[in-house]
């Protein structure tokens, strides 16, 4: 009887200090859990962005993408390969970690010859034509935000953490975002926008698999209501870890149109 | 007939080999402009088909582009021409590129302070497309990339000089030097091809958190030749040469915020200037060059853009016809809508000294991404100077641009 009182007192505090542990589990927490998930040292992926108008219209890009982290910060340089009018510009970017400092951003316009420095703090542009800021592509820190749990719940039948985050900075363009982290493989899954009128766009991430033993996500869609737009990003080709070069990550390696 | 077939066996080789591992890209362009004034006389009407290759073996590759142009205006200019045809080399820390290409150098937009590798085609004075003004130079660049800077080395076995429009071309410019007597224009003396005549330039560039550095210089020949005069009894000779120049300068590039702060300085060492005291009514002397710019993204796809930029004569001599001082501002805005799909863009070339003026007013929608649909105006303003003397030649354009 006393083994039993004792394995019930056992079950007990274990589940008690596992709910401990979730609650005591903040917003930040958990958005620290998101950034610093292990996602790799590099990535080379081959995307595809396709913009769908009211109509049903749609214009595609093809993109070349590489990726590579240096402690917090990290280095990304983009080829475009579609459409023609563009193909050969790059793009090349130096972000950092450190909110106090402004990412670092190059383009090279093929038809100039030419680099340009451009402004590292514009995260509210859309970039090429589409639903995604530089923001909505990763490029924001997570303490640029104030975040809070609101609540757990299943999302296709994945626990998730629901967060919700507001923009610290007066200029945002979004009043807040309600985003679903899903617990397992602690990646963002959903992202409702909002403004101060209501949801502007909701981006869902699916297609989750691993790549070379990495949970990867494959495709993400932003649906926004209030242009009544799509954008969908679908990773077609990913590489994790390939040992990519520093020197590809640098204004000489865009000036030349391609990687090499 | 000889040149149609020329093109349509371009065309064919081309569509062939871009089946092939041949990258095989290019477009199609129209571009009809008419004066505003007068009879309303077409200044440009020209049709180009651009065609451009690459191809990829390891670490080496090949780039080709040439213009197929058909123009109404300039006959001269229908035919077809080479424009890059290179070979490139990439290792882990250099590169190397021989061949016809073209090279761009520094920050400014729309002037030239640093940017002299390659020489410019004024044929349309500067209405054309920045690619297009700049003139392809057979040249062999050396890149070390260590890493932590970018050291270039260029050299330019042959000279080639700027083109100015000529003969029938409504953008000739102007007969400057009149005088009461006969006037005999002799034939431009260039220099040699020979190695003593080839020419060298060197840059270091930094591309560093939070600012961009670059450090040039170049041992040249002037793109554009002085005219020397020479009277005997009553015929005066007047005879352009191109002389050597020496160049160095500086370029900066400084993001902060929203803003992005550009400059350029640049110090030409002996540069011909005329001199109405002169024997021969030219005199040398050094030229200092500089700008200062700022570009703005407040975000939501708007641009704004704004340069100053002085060249002063040192050790100015008042006989001398150019200004000691010649300024120059411009402001570029431009705003995209439409999912990027239509932008409107403004770019306006203020001269301080004659007080004339270039305003470029342009639309750009993009009907497909492929099809792009240009329309805009060309307004010169002003008396006298750079930009006034065209005055007669405001314009209203279209264009058609296919990508493929």
């Amino acid at each position: 009887m006393k083994k039993v009182i004792v394995l019930i007192v056992m079950i007990v505090t274990i589940f008690q200090v596992v709910k401990l542990q979730a609650i005591e589990l903040s917003g930040r927490d958990i958005m620290v859990l998101v950034d610093e998930r292990d996602d790799g040292n590099d990535r080379r992926v081959e995307m595809e962005m396709i913009l769908i108008n009211k109509r049903g219209r749609k214009r595609i890009r093809q993109v070349l993408s590489y990726n590579k982290d240096y402690g917090k910060d990290s280095k990304t340089v983009m080829i475009f390969q579609k459409p023609a009018d563009v193909k050969g510009t790059g793009f090349l970017s130096w972000e950092y970690d450190d909110n106090n400092k402004d990412d670092d951003r190059w383009l090279y316009m093929p038809a100039l010859k030419k680099v340009r420095r451009i402004s590292g703090s514009s995260e509210n542009d859309y970039f090429m034509g589409s639903d995604f800021t530089y923001d909505d592509m990763g490029g924001r820190n997570v303490d640029e935000d104030t975040h809070t749990l609101l609540r757990e719940e299943e999302l296709n039948e994945q626990l998730c953490w629901v967060v919700e985050s507001i923009p610290k900075e007066k200029d945002n363009m979004y009043a807040k975002k309600i985003v679903w982290v899903r617990q397992d493989v602690k990646m963002s899954v959903k992202v409702e926008y909002y403004d101060k009128l209501g949801l502007m766009k909701t981006l869902t991430i699916s297609n989750i698999k691993q790549v070379d033993g990495i949970w990867t996500a494959h495709e993400m869609f932003m649906d926004n209501k209030a242009e009544k737009h799509q954008t969908v990003l679908k990773f077609n080709k990913i590489n994790i870890n390939q040992d990519l070069k520093d020197n590809m990550f640098t204004v000489s390696a865009i000036e030349r149109g391609r990687l090499k | 007939m000889k040149k149609l077939f020329l093109i349509i066996g371009l065309l064919g080789t081309f569509l062939y080999l871009s089946a092939s591992d041949l990258e095989f890209n290019g477009f199609i362009d129209t571009y009809h402009a008419v004066c505003l004034k007068g009879e309303h006389e077409f200044n440009a009407s020209r049709t180009r088909f651009r065609g451009e290759m690459f191809y990829q073996i390891e670490e080496a590759s090949f780039f080709t582009s040439f213009n197929a142009t058909s123009n109404n205006i300039l006959k001269d200019e229908t035919g077809i021409e080479l424009r890059e045809a290179f070979i490139e080399y990439v290792a882990s820390k250099w590169d190397i590129r021989v061949g016809r290409q073209i090279i761009t150098w520094g920050k400014a937009d729309g002037m030239q302070i640093t940017d002299i590798i390659c020489p410019g085609d004024y044929t349309e004075f500067i209405t054309r497309d920045f690619d297009d003004i700049r003139i392809p130079v057979e040249s062999v660049k050396f890149r070390w990339l260590p890493g932590f800077a970018d050291f270039e080395i260029i050299w330019l076995p042959f000279f080639k000089a700027s083109v100015l429009p000529s003969k029938d071309n409504p953008w000739k410019i102007s007969q400057a030097y009149q005088t009461d007597n006969e006037t005999v224009f002799k034939q431009t003396i260039e220099p040699e091809k020979s190695l003593e005549n080839s020419e060298i330039a060197g840059k270091i560039s930094l591309y560093l958190s939070g600012i961009d550095l670059a450090f040039s210089g170049f041992y040249t020949w002037n793109d554009l030749p002085t005219i020397h005069e020479q009277t005997v009894n009553d015929t005066t000779y007047l005879q352009p040469e191109h002389h050597r120049l020496k160049y160095l300068g500086m370029e900066m590039n400084k993001p902060i915020g929203d803003f992005v702060v550009r400059s350029e300085i640049a110090f030409y060492q002996n540069k011909f200037f005329r001199n109405l005291s002169a024997d021969d009514k030219t005199d040398k002397k050094d030229l200092l060059k500089a700008m200062i710019g700022v570009d703005w993204y407040p975000g939501d796809d708007w641009t704004f853009s704004f340069q100053f930029a002085n060249d002063m004569i040192l050790k100015y001599d008042d006989d001398f016809e150019t200004d000691e001082n010649n300024s120059l501002a411009t402001l570029n805005i431009s705003k995209k809508i439409l999912r990027q799909t239509l932008e409107f863009s403004n770019m306006i070339y203020y001269g301080f000294n004659e007080k004339d003026i270039y305003d470029q007013i342009a639309i750009d929608y993009a009907v497909t991404d492929e099809l792009h649909l240009f329309c805009g105006v060309d307004i010169f303003a002003g008396d006298e100077g750079y930009f006034g003397s065209y005055e007669d030649n405001s314009q209203i354009w279209f264009k058609v641009k296919y990508s493929f």
